[in-house]
Parts: C-alpha cells; structure tokens; sequence
C-alpha cells in the first residue's frame, strides 16, 4: 500500500508517529534495543497509524492523545511480523534479515511478546474501555484466523465463505480497526466510526484478495519470492478457489502436496496466471473496493476524506 | 465459594473453559497452570477482602496471560519433522491467543490501568529472559535476582495495583525457590538449561552431581 506521505498533509504527524514509536520500544536490554531498533528501520508503510489518523480527523484531533493509538496499532502488526518470520522460519523481510535469523527463535519470540507488552502500555494511555474492546477482539480475531490457516493448509475442499472469513482475519480486520479504533478515540461520532470500519474492512477484503491475485501475476522480482507461492504452500486463494469450480483443473490442484518440488507446479501456476479466473477473482477484488469508496460517501468532504479516497483507489491499481 | 480449594478449582475450571480450542486441543499438550502461582494469588486477594467473583476474575485474567508467556517458552523445542513443524507454528499461536485473552477479559471490564502495570510487568520479564539466555552473571545473587523478576513480576506488579505492596517480599521468595524446585527436577531429567549454564559458571563446576548438591543445598538454606 504505498502512497506518497511527502506530499501528504500527514507528514509532520507521520514523523511525530516515528519518533513515538522509537520511544515507546526502546529498551535497556541491548539485544532488545537491537532488535527493536532493526525492526523500525526495516521500512514498512505505516499504513495502520495512517489509518488511525486520518480516521482521528472526523472527530476532535490530537494528535498527542492519538498518536498513542497508531503507534499501538503499528507495534501490535510489528509483533505479529516478528512471530510470523519464527512460524514461517523466515531468514529475510524487506530484504533484511528477521530477528529470528539474527538471534534464534527464542529471542524472537521474547521480543514479539515485548512488542506485544510495549503496544499496550501505549494503548493504556487512551482511558476508553470501548477501544480497548474493539483492539482485544480483532487480536483474538487474527490468531484465531492464523489458526484456521494452518488447518486449512492443502485442505482442497474450501468454499469461497472460509476463504473470505480467512482473509477477513488475516488482513482486513487489522485495516478496520484502525480506522474505528481511531475515531473512536477521537470522539467521532457512532454513525462515523461505522463508516470508517466499514471503509477499513471492505478495503483490507479488496487488499488482501488483489494481493493473493498478483501472488500469481507479479514477477519474482515484484514480489520478493517466486510466483505461486501460496499455492505451493498450500494456502487456496481466490484464483485458485475459482479455478477449481473446474473439475480437470481441481484434479490438477489437488495433486499439490506439502514439500512438493516447486518447480513441478510452475506449469499450473502457469495455466492459472493465463486463465479467466484471475479476471474474475479481480472483479471480487473491485466489488470490495467500490464498497470501501461508498462507505464513506456520507462522511463529510475534508482533506482526510481524499485521502481516504486516494488509498482505496492506490490499492485498486497497484501492480506489486 | 470460600475455600482457597473451591476457589482454585473454580479458576482451574474457568481458564480451561476459556483457553479450550478445538483444533488446539488435538494437536498440542494442554498448558500447564502454575499451582504456587494460583495459590498466592488467591491468597493475596482473600486477604484484601476481594470477593470471591473477583478473586476469580483476576486469577484468571493473571494465570491465563502467565499460561500465554510460558507457553511461547516451549517455541525453540520443536525441531526437524514436518509434524515437529506444524507443532512450533500453534504453539507460536497458542500464545498469541492467550495473551488476547488476557487481554479481552480485562478489557471487557475495562481495567485499563490493570493493563497498563501488567505491560511493565511483561517487559521486565522478556528483558530479564534474554539477560537469562545471554548475559553472563557474575554472582549467585544477580541469577537469583534475574529468576525472581521472571517468575514473579506479573504477581508483584498485581500487588502494587491492589496496594499490597506488604505481600512483595514473600510473592517473590515463593516464585524463587518454586523455580529453582523446577531446576532441580529438570535437572534430574535434561542435564541442562539457561539457568543450571549460569549456575555452573558461577560456581565454577562442571560435574553433575556437584551441581545437584549445591542446587540441593540452595534450596534448603533459601526454605
């Protein structure tokens, strides 16, 4: 999700966001601040403080009240990240090595529990019980989707409502709760923080799904990991949950296995990138986002509104 | 409900309740629940007049955030087979969901400030884990002094919400030598952990029975 902050009106408030973020995980323990330290410089959009904010800006905006929500939000996807790369034994994110790689698995995991602690110290700062609700139940939301990932794995008799729960939980829960987490802390009013859930979640559903499409249609290079990826490790996305409506091809699916020689799949991933569900799968991914775009219609014309606007359509074009 | 057994019995029952998870369950050994933590903590709330329904409600909030840690422990154990694999991923998981548990039982009660002192407890445990792991110890008391925060800071910073802060000393007494009880029977079993490398480091011996008799002789002079 890039869209240029340098031009944004956000800027000043994005940087003050960077600074809270290097203040709020810094620690007395080296290898803590290390790791910490390497995790905030490894780039990373800052799309959910993003959210917090812009969301923030339909209510009574301060940003010193606000910032604490958006670093939370970041710090809490941060830690995420740092027990996905020991789940997934990943050596490299953003082209940088993990924290598991650089230390092991232990450190890892004591460090994404850090992140955890540190994210919501910072939440504690805001003293309203309902964002502090509406944060827990999207955590326990994204494990259990992360759960039901893995039992999913290979399991070839989906159907498309598991796979829109799936990506609910993976992605778009997250996105959404940024954007009513942040009005809520905002005193926005009820009716808006509905609007800006709803813009959030439909936006992540379109997100995520244009992201599983382009696992089949991006280059190695865009991507960062070869094409099909998903497929290989036997998560069933969209084009493939399309494709397999198709009896021959589900035949062909199916013959995909765990530790299967990537290279003895290319031909299908192949014959998936060229075929018509892409096309299809696409179309679900604008639906979502044409219904992100009329969530908020009703919100009121202001800089944060267009820029709301200029990210959901961002998405909608993005090509890595 | 008065009993400090129906209690724990109650606050045993009502953490499996909330930690049970199907697929979970299938795959993985059930958590265990630290029995001297619960104890103290019932204690510790009995003798402030908590009523029973609170006593319940933290316990659990407490053991199930402290079940969550402990359970991110047992990560680095699983290695090789696919089956070893997927064991490693929902044990990664596992504590993920109970550290959100913990956290969705004192949101929905809205104590944000409880929240707020159990994250400094948090914190302190994961740095104190990784000085346990990779900082070397020059004295038997700064091991001691590493042990006692990771195995009773969340119960100490509880104290302070609660303003027992006269509870401290004796919370932090019965966590260490609870632990250093545990070193002692896995040392009988594994040979080797974070906390016997130091101990031995320390103390300069290398051989096992010499360091079962010193721990042997630690335990008994810390009764």
């Amino acid at each position: 999700m890039k869209v240029k902050w340098k031009y944004s009106y956000l800027k000043k408030d994005i940087n003050e966001i960077e600074s809270t973020l290097h203040k709020v995980v810094n620690s007395s323990q080296p290898i803590l601040k290390n790791a910490s330290v390497q995790l905030l410089e490894s780039g990373g959009k800052r799309i959910r403080p993003v959210f917090v904010l812009l969301s923030a800006k339909f209510g009574q905006y301060n940003l010193q009240s606000i910032k604490n929500v958006a670093a939370t939000l970041e710090i809490i996807h941060m830690a995420s990240l740092v027990h996905d790369d020991v789940i997934d034994e990943a050596s490299l994110r953003r082209g940088k090595p993990t924290i598991n790689s650089t230390y092991n698995d232990r450190v890892a995991m004591y460090a994404g529990d850090f992140l955890f602690a540190k994210a919501l110290e910072c939440m504690s700062e805001i003293e309203i019980p309902l964002a502090h609700q509406k944060l827990s139940e999207t955590i326990l939301e994204i494990c259990l989707g992360e759960i039901e990932q893995i039992k999913d794995k290979y399991n070839f008799d989906q159907n498309l409502k598991c796979y829109l729960r799936r990506i609910k939980r993976k992605t778009a829960l997250l996105i959404s709760a940024s954007c009513e987490i942040g009005a809520i802390a905002s005193g926005a009013s009820p009716a808006f923080q509905k609007c800006l859930k709803d813009y959030g979640y439909y936006l992540g559903m379109s997100f995520q799904i244009m992201d599983d499409i382009l696992d089949f249609t991006a280059s190695e290079k865009e991507l960062g990991k070869p094409s099909g990826s998903d497929l290989i490790q036997g998560n069933i996305t969209l084009p493939v949950l399309f494709a397999m409506n198709d009896l021959a091809f589900k035949e062909k699916i199916e013959s995909v296995y765990e530790g299967i020689d990537p290279e003895t799949v290319k031909p299908l991933i192949n014959q998936i990138r060229k075929s018509t569900y892409i096309k299809a799968a696409r179309k679900v991914s604008e639906a979502y986002l044409q219904k992100s775009l009329n969530s908020i219609n009703s919100l009121p014309n202001s800089e944060a509104k267009e820029m709301l606007i200029l990210i959901a359509k961002n998405i909608g074009n993005r090509k890595n | 409900m008065n009993s400090i057994l129906e209690l724990k019995n109650e606050v045993i029952t009502q953490i499996l309740h909330t930690i049970r998870h199907p697929y979970l369950n299938q795959h993985l050994q059930a958590p265990t629940i630290d029995d001297v933590k619960v104890t103290l903590l019932i204690n510790l709330l009995k003798e402030h007049n908590f009523t029973s329904d609170k006593i319940v409600h933290y316990c659990k909030a407490l053991m199930i955030h402290q079940i969550a840690l402990d359970t991110h422990e047992k990560v680095s154990t699983f290695e090789g087979t696919p089956m070893d694999r997927e064991k490693k991923q929902l044990t990664v998981l596992e504590g993920d969901l109970y550290s959100g548990l913990y956290y969705d039982a004192l949101s929905k009660t809205g104590e944000i400030g409880l929240i707020r002192e159990l994250s400094y407890a948090v914190k302190e445990m994961n740095e104190e884990k990784i000085n346990l792991v990779h900082e070397q110890f020059s004295s038997l008391e700064d091991l001691f002094n590493c042990i006692t925060v990771i195995e009773s800071t969340i119960l100490v910073h509880f104290a302070k919400f609660i303003s027992a802060e006269e509870s401290i000393k004796h919370i932090e007494q019965e966590c260490l030598m609870s632990r250093l009880k545990k070193e002692f029977e896995r040392f009988s079993v594994e040979n080797c952990s974070d906390f016997i490398s130091q101990f031995q480091r320390i103390l300069g011996i290398v051989d096992l029975t010499k360091t079962k008799e010193e721990l042997s002789k630690i335990i008994q002079l810390q009764n």
